[in-house]
């Protein structure tokens, strides 16, 4: 099978769809509308940009909000009731794995 | 037989904070339907082969207040043969781009490592892989 990425495959009939749910931009603001290009694109730019600041938090689960850490714990309820406690409103919670080179990912 | 596809949104790969390496994942905002008052914002790994999407109960049943124990018991069973339990619950996916999506997710019992987005997300969403690239590409399903 060829795909290509530029012409429209032709349908023979029209079928019945559901009409797709509207995307809006994220409005930007604190607490997860942060970017106007998705809910946590400034978390996420931050994180790959700056692996070191997450180091010391591997084998916990940490919040992010912005670009700062601001709660981690081994217990992911213990860490979003203290994100919670520093005004978190949305916590955007996370599990760092501890990096092993021997390691192969396979999902679960 | 050939296809042609036009996808209406392109992605980098996520990149793992301390490994450094790069998997397709996706951020969602995570309720319950009907009680969006409580949300949780998490990052998932794209998985084919995944059959159901899987979040950890360690994340979501605190913050979401579900009653985990009260959904259907089904396993997950992995590739290494290892199985845990987990339990059915609806909820309700959103990203900023995409749109929302309701699923009858498996929330697991034991904490595990990663959030995996299965088979039933990618009903609702075509996606194409770009490995060498390190992006991948999204579209409504046909």
């Amino acid at each position: 099978m060829q795909v290509q990425m530029k012409a429209k495959a032709k349908k023979l009939a029209p079928r019945p769809r559901k009409k797709p749910a509207a995307s809006k931009p994220a409005k930007s603001g604190r607490n997860g509308l942060s970017s106007p290009y998705g809910y946590r694109t400034v978390e996420m730019e931050w994180m790959n940009k700056h692996p070191e600041k997450l180091r010391p938090y591997a084998g916990e689960y940490v919040v992010v909000e912005g670009t700062r850490v601001v709660a981690h714990s081994p217990d992911a309820a213990e860490a979003i009731r203290t994100a919670k406690q520093r005004g978190v409103v949305i916590p955007f919670i996370l599990f760092l794995e501890k990096p092993d080179p021997n390691v192969i990912r396979i999902g679960l | 037989m050939s296809a042609a596809v036009i996808y209406d949104h392109s992605s980098s790969y996520s990149v793992d904070e301390l490994s450094g390496k790069s998997f397709p994942g996706l951020e969602f905002r995570v309720s319950l339907p009907g009680a969006t008052d409580r949300v949780i914002d998490i990052n998932a790994y794209l998985d084919t082969g995944a059959e159901l999407s899987i979040f950890d109960g360690a994340l979501i049943v605190p913050r979401l207040g579900i009653d985990l124990m009260a959904g259907p018991e089904v396993r997950l069973n992995a590739a290494t043969g290892f199985t845990i339990s987990a339990r059915i619950h609806r909820l309700l996916l959103a990203h900023a781009q995409l749109g929302r999506f309701t699923l009858d997710a498996a929330i697991s019992t034991v904490p595990i490592r990663r959030n995996l987005i299965g088979r039933d997300f990618f009903q609702h969403l075509q996606i194409g892989f770009r490995e060498f690239h390190h992006t991948f590409l999204v579209t409504e399903a046909p």
